[in-house]
């Protein structure tokens, strides 16, 4: 947090773009694929060379958690609640940059506990309830209603 | 959504502000802004030991005589070295107390390998005696090689006591104030066991010349030594991706770690950097009394820290650096 901006988002990919073995840091291609990153994510944040990351607001620091880990190019990308705490027009940029990703054939594991936001985002849902797989849906069978019956299924039979 | 794209841009326009203010701030400098930019400044103690160096000349001319310059930049050569270890260990937010007695263990070892002659008296009750020492010295004793040989090896000896301190640190999660702590203990005892508490002498000429000598009567080798560790240490903080590594778990060891940086490799090295660096002071500091003495490095700890905090470095990780050009 301390950190600036363009230390944070590239302390993943760092190693991808140092030269020789010595790994000297590039900071010319550093500099530009953080930049870049800045303008794709439409990350609204003040000179990423001096600021530190905490003075942006939450869904931007979220964001450049996001853009930390694209900059290293993932095949699979997992995102654990990706729009906890943040304001309403930074989810729904957090949603479009991952309807991107999908779209240029990355994989993208949402873990969420919004059933909107996994039903508006996700191919496929897999339903899990006390560590177990309870159900599987595809994407013609969304319904709030049969999300949580899978969900709470077992309990439900106990309890009868 | 109207509404928080109007907070972005009140916030973009805050920070344009922001931008905007410190602009014109520079254009036009005030003497009480330039004040408050020297006390403000990482560099306020240089400044302050400047002119405080400056102010003292006319009352005692003395002190910028060739003679007393040379003194003072050799008396503080070695402990330059060593301070450049220890930033590396309080960049992460640890100490090395252990550094006094690498001084140490590394000092009587090194000498002990390329002294000449040893006094049978004295050096009888040792327990290098017979087997590591004799009465016509240590083991490299006339050696073409003695002195980058004995050089190395301190070096190494050094490392790997570093390499020790950083391993527990790092996996066990022990406090580093403790595991160096202790190991200053042992490892101070132990080079006073090694020679019973004597110093080692007789060492070969061209060791003095490393602690005295100068090239063109100017330079002195110590100095190209310690510009030469200190330069590492800064390639390393500043240019490799290592440095970055440090920083970052010097900062936040848990985030780094998420992301990708190998936080325990980082710890390790930045300890056996340490180590490293206390060894090649030692070899300096043997060389300016021209033997090996076990409580070489004793009342030092408070000298090493201190000099690395004065020069900006945080005790509690994450800030700080390595600095020889970039001097305002």
């Amino acid at each position: 947090m301390e950190f600036t901006i363009m230390d944070n988002l590239s302390l993943v990919s760092i190693p991808k773009k140092a030269r020789t073995k010595l790994q000297i840091v590039d900071h010319s291609s550093v500099t530009d694929s953080t930049k870049g990153m800045v303008n794709t994510l439409k990350i609204k944040c003040p000179p990423i060379e001096k600021n530190p990351a905490k003075s942006m607001s939450g869904g931007n620091q979220q964001k450049v958690v996001i853009g930390k880990w694209l900059l290293a190019e993932p095949e699979l990308l997992i995102v654990d609640e990706p729009t906890r705490g943040i304001d309403v027009g930074a989810k729904y940029e957090v949603y479009s940059i991952i309807n991107q990703l999908a779209s240029d054939g990355k994989g993208i594991w949402v873990i969420s506990s919004e059933l909107e936001e996994l039903m508006g985002i996700c191919d496929r849902i897999i339903v899990m309830g006390n560590g177990e797989i309870k159900g599987e849906l595809k994407k013609d069978e969304f319904d709030k209603e049969a999300i949580m019956k899978a969900a709470f299924h077992q309990e439900q039979k106990e309890g009868e | 959504m109207k509404i928080t794209s109007l907070a972005f841009k009140r916030i973009q326009g805050g920070y344009n502000m922001g931008v905007f203010r410190t602009k014109t701030q520079k254009k036009k400098k005030s003497v009480r802004q330039i004040l408050q930019g020297a006390f403000l400044s990482e560099y306020f103690i240089l400044y302050l030991t400047i002119v405080c160096f400056v102010c003292v000349i006319p009352f005692v001319p003395k002190i910028i005589t060739r003679s007393n310059l040379l003194n003072v930049m050799s008396n503080l050569w070695p402990l330059l070295v060593v301070a450049v270890g220890q930033t590396f260990v309080l960049l992460l937010g640890g100490i090395d107390l252990s550094q006094v007695s690498i001084i140490g263990v590394t000092s009587v070892l090194g000498t002990v390998l390329m002294s000449n002659s040893f006094n049978e008296d004295i050096f009888a009750s040792t327990p290098l005696w017979g087997w590591l020492i004799g009465p016509e010295g240590g083991p490299m004793a006339d050696s073409a090689a003695a002195i980058p040989v004995c050089i190395l090896a301190m070096l190494l000896i050094g490392t790997l006591i570093g390499i020790f301190n950083g391993f527990f640190v790092a996996q066990y999660k022990m406090p580093p104030f403790m595991v160096t702590l202790v190991t200053q203990m042992f490892y101070l005892n132990f080079a006073i066991f090694l020679t019973q508490s004597r110093n080692v002498m007789g060492l070969p000429d061209g060791f003095k010349q490393l602690g005295k000598g100068y090239i063109g009567g100017i330079i002195p080798y110590a100095a190209i030594l310690a510009l030469l560790i200190t330069m590492i240490g800064y390639f390393i903080l500043d240019r490799l991706v290592l440095g970055k590594w440090i920083y970052a778990t010097g900062a936040n060891e848990t985030a780094s770690l998420v992301s990708g940086v190998p936080t325990k490799k980082v710890t390790v090295f930045c300890y056996a950097f340490s180590g490293f660096c206390a060894a090649a002071g030692s070899a300096i500091y043997s060389a300016r009394l021209n033997m090996g003495r076990p409580t070489l490095g004793e009342d030092l700890t408070m000298d090493i820290v201190g000099a690395a905090v004065l020069g900006g470095t945080s005790l509690l990780g994450g800030k700080g650096k390595v600095c020889l050009w970039n001097l305002p």
